[in-house]
């Protein structure tokens, strides 16, 4: 009863901001330019900053999984969505498209979309390993952003900058303290990832959300891998399980570091978003299995799902190493791809690793209060 | 002798005519005395009892300079072995820098490999023993034939603990990418190289030539510290002399190929000689030796306008297949195998013989066909289509890469609005029989094809 509790609560609360979302989008479409973007590797507060409105391309319900037209079948399947997402109501009035290279597939992805696209279309390179060329990187992210906001005739205002710094940090702030505390669903946290509301709007909404509370009883999950679909998540959380710990690009790792306010603003956006950056394509990967590893153990987590999509090498690759990683602790692996998801299927696995985390968890209060 | 391909068997027998001499003078590391294990001019069946099974299926060009290829070719493991053996550094190159093994050889003692060139040894050996061990760690078939260079180095046995292995990380696979990082969580010493994107609309490269300068600054440190020697320019344009030389040679070759009235050399051994302007094999010098070997046979048949008899279609070849089956096939059909696009543009064109070192291999490095936009693949293509004036092209794609989802496509299109007909599969992994002989199926229809357009165009 309490996990449908939960979903109804969350629902409610996502549907708000769904509303809120849309209205600020449609207003917006005609007062300011909508700017698509790709990836943790693309400070938003500088698009912000040129007067324009981010929306991060993230899975759309809605998109046609047949048109993946130039992109062959393995490549991975959100890169070879991108043009089909891009179709749907949710972009239809963007006026460009940023993002940080990141993995090889995102990388062809955009070059892709560049080639295909009627708009403008600016990737920018950026380091996989770290504290390496960090001039030239800079260097290379905010000619991007010039160039952006040269072809929406428009300028980057660096005071208006520190300004989203400072809202923006206040966000991960709050979301940290409320992740650490389990009183954000997952979910939640996931629309708060793709949304693009103010961090004001954001930070106003989540004041309405403190009642929930976590359940001493319920399995805590880490989630790990590539971006998840539009399901996959809610079909965890009806299970029960509390997702406590997400390193997916749309979970915990986004809100990971706060922004220096001082400085020049594109050097501290640099830091935090490329240089700090934690994605499974930066080299030494050991950064990201000690992160992974530490968050484990400090939300105390029972499970590992690890769901990744058919062809993303950066997480797909990796999946043993992060089994290893986590000994211990239950591991699920579940690969799945964007364009035909198996629901039935992995509602099974999850339901089932589930049960037994949960059939585990009472075992383990049963055997302490013998203790006691 | 009359140009044409032989079996393995041939060569058994033929090779008995070879000269002593000449048996006892061909050799790797010239520059040891008294290492008499350093002969290499044998027949094919010698490297087969080593494991090499796929050799009984091959045909092989007819020639010494071929025998001697080959052996050179088949040879590269034992010979790092042997560097190993007499305190030479090892050196593995992984990705896509072509630049990095002159700036290796420019330091004394050192040799360098290819471990993503054993992508092919599975297919060679007809063995999934190298993609298990990769499986096992975690990389298994949704990643391309390179994950056999982590089963290789989980294995130890195909090539010694390189001293350094040295990796691209940027605008380059990210299958590779992940088998690097596995090597390197094993306890392989990795210096990461990046490797950034770049943007082929630009008219101005300075400031990627400037970052690459650094990179190989930072990596001849590395060099210098594990070679315990200091960098030299004199040694660095001494090496950087001899790799151009190596690549005109190869050049010279591509352009007799193409140019000759007959099919002077075969597919398979022309694969091993684009290769070897990776990291020549492991012996910059005698590599030369054997490239203008090849280079003189293939002069002399085209000055003598011979060559193999019965294939006389143009084929152009995009991707370098892991499975040498496939050339020989499209040979046995008929076809010549006239160009290539093989994804090493970076080891084509000569280098600078002026100025600063680093920023010459800066330069030549940004000369690869992977690191860009697919539009620039593209235009790789359709140059060497137009030099060759192939009448088909073949694009051998490789499953799980990260480039093929995204480039075939565009590569298809582009061959297409020319008109010219082209041919696209995944090679398959060795051992999937139904799937290969669907492979075979589409190559033969593929040909005929080409006949009946040519028979079509000739009305």
């Amino acid at each position: 009863m309490k996990a449908i509790y939960l979903d109804t609560k969350i629902l409610n609360i996502i549907t708000k901001f769904d509303v809120l979302e849309n209205q600020l989008l449609s207003e917006e479409a005609n007062k300011k330019p909508l700017v698509g973007y790709l990836c943790l590797r693309t400070p938003v507060e500088l698009i912000e900053a040129m007067g324009a409105t981010p929306i991060r391309i993230v899975p759309t319900p809605g998109f046609n999984v047949y048109d993946y037209g130039n992109i062959r079948p393995d490549g991975c399947s959100f890169c070879r969505m991108l043009p089909s997402f891009l179709k749907t109501e949710k972009y239809k009035n963007l006026s460009a498209i940023i993002g940080g290279a990141c993995c090889d597939q995102m990388r062809r992805a955009m070059d892709t979309l560049k080639r295909d696209m009627d708009i403008p279309v600016f990737l920018y390179t950026a380091p996989r390993t770290f504290n390496q060329g960090t001039s030239f990187f800079l260097n290379e992210m905010k000619s991007s952003f010039e160039q952006l906001a040269e072809s929406l005739d428009l300028e980057i205002d660096k005071g208006l900058a520190k300004d989203y710094i400072d809202a923006r940090n206040k966000l991960r702030e709050r979301i940290n303290c409320l992740r650490e505390s389990g009183s954000l669903p997952d979910s939640l946290l996931h629309r708060i990832s793709a949304s693009s509301l103010a961090s004001g709007s954001i930070l106003d909404l989540l004041d309405k959300i403190e009642s929930i509370k976590s359940d001493v009883h319920s399995p805590k999950i880490m989630l790990a891998g590539s971006i998840p679909g539009t399901w996959e998540l809610a079909e965890i959380e009806k299970t029960g399980a509390e997702v406590v710990a997400d390193v997916t690009c749309m979970g915990d790792r986004a809100y990971k570091d706060l922004d220096r306010r001082d400085g020049d603003p594109f050097e501290n956006l640099y830091d935090v978003y490329i240089e700090n950056n934690l994605c499974p394509h930066r080299r030494p990967i050991t950064n990201l299995l000690d992160y992974i590893h530490d968050l484990a153990q400090s939300r105390k987590i029972d499970g590992v799902i690890y769901l990744t999509l058919k062809y993303c090498h950066p997480w797909g690759l990796s999946a043993e190493r992060m089994r290893k990683t986590l000994s211990g602790i239950h591991f699920m692996k579940l690969d799945d791809d964007l364009t035909s998801p198996a629901l039935s299927n992995f509602r099974t696995r999850v339901g089932a690793f589930i049960e037994m985390l949960q059939a585990k968890k009472i075992e383990q209060e049963k055997r302490a209060k013998i203790a006691v | 002798m009359k140009p044409k391909q032989i079996d393995y068997k041939e060569w058994h027998r033929f090779f008995k005519s070879i000269p002593d001499d000449d048996i006892e003078n061909t050799r790797y590391y010239r520059h040891l005395k008294d290492a008499e294990w350093s002969q290499y001019l044998f027949p094919p069946s010698t490297h087969l009892i080593y494991g090499n099974r796929l050799l009984r299926k091959l045909k092989f060009d007819n020639s010494q300079a071929s025998l001697r290829l080959w052996g050179y070719v088949l040879s590269e493991g034992e010979r790092i072995f042997r560097a190993r053996q007499t305190n030479m550094n090892i050196a593995a190159v992984m990705g896509d820098l072509g630049a990095v093994p002159p700036l290796i050889y420019s330091f004394k003692n050192v040799t360098a490999f290819y471990p993503d060139c054993l992508w092919w040894t599975p297919f060679l050996m007809e063995s999934s023993v190298l993609f298990d061990e990769a499986a096992e760690l975690g990389i298994g078939e949704e990643s391309c034939f390179v994950r056999a260079a982590l089963g290789a180095f989980s294995k130890r046995a195909y090539f010694p603990k390189p001293d350094i292995s040295i990796g691209t990380v940027g605008a380059t696979c990210d299958d590779m990418a992940a088998v690097i990082s596995e090597t390197e969580l094993q306890g392989n010493k990795v210096h990461y190289f990046e490797h950034p994107q770049r943007n082929d609309f630009a008219t101005d490269n300075r400031h990627l030539i400037d970052f690459l300068r650094d990179q190989y600054r930072q990596l001849c440190s590395q060099l210098e510290k594990i070679t315990g020697q200091s960098f030299s320019d004199t040694q660095f344009f001494d090496t950087i002399e001899k790799v151009n030389v190596l690549r005109n040679i190869i050049k010279d070759i591509k352009s007799i190929l193409s140019e000759a009235s007959l099919n002077t050399m075969g597919a398979c051994e022309m694969m091993n000689i684009e290769f070897s302007a990776l990291s020549y094999y492991g012996d910059l010098d005698e590599c030369i030796l054997v490239m203008k070997n090849i280079r003189n046979e293939m002069k002399k048949r085209q000055i003598d306008k011979t060559g193999y008899d019965n294939q006389d279609i143009r084929i152009l070849w995009v991707t370098p297949p892991a499975d040498l089956l496939l050339l020989n096939y499209i040979e046995e059909l008929g076809g010549r195998v006239v160009g290539s696009e093989y994804l090493i543009n970076q080891t084509t064109t000569a280098f600078r013989t002026e100025g600063d070192p680093f920023e010459i291999l800066a330069e030549n490095h940004l000369k690869g066909s992977l690191m860009g936009s697919s539009d620039f693949r593209v235009k790789l293509v359709l140059d060497e289509l137009e030099r060759t004036k192939a009448e088909g092209v073949i694009l051998s794609g490789v499953f799980g890469s990260s480039h093929c989802p995204y480039e075939t496509v565009p590569i298809i299109n582009a061959l297409r609005r020319k008109k010219i007909p082209v041919l696209a599969f995944d090679v398959v992994s060795p051992g999937k029989k139904r799937l290969q002989s669907q492979i075979f199926n589409r190559m033969e229809a593929f040909m005929e094809s080409l006949r009946m357009r040519r028979v079509k165009y000739a009305r």
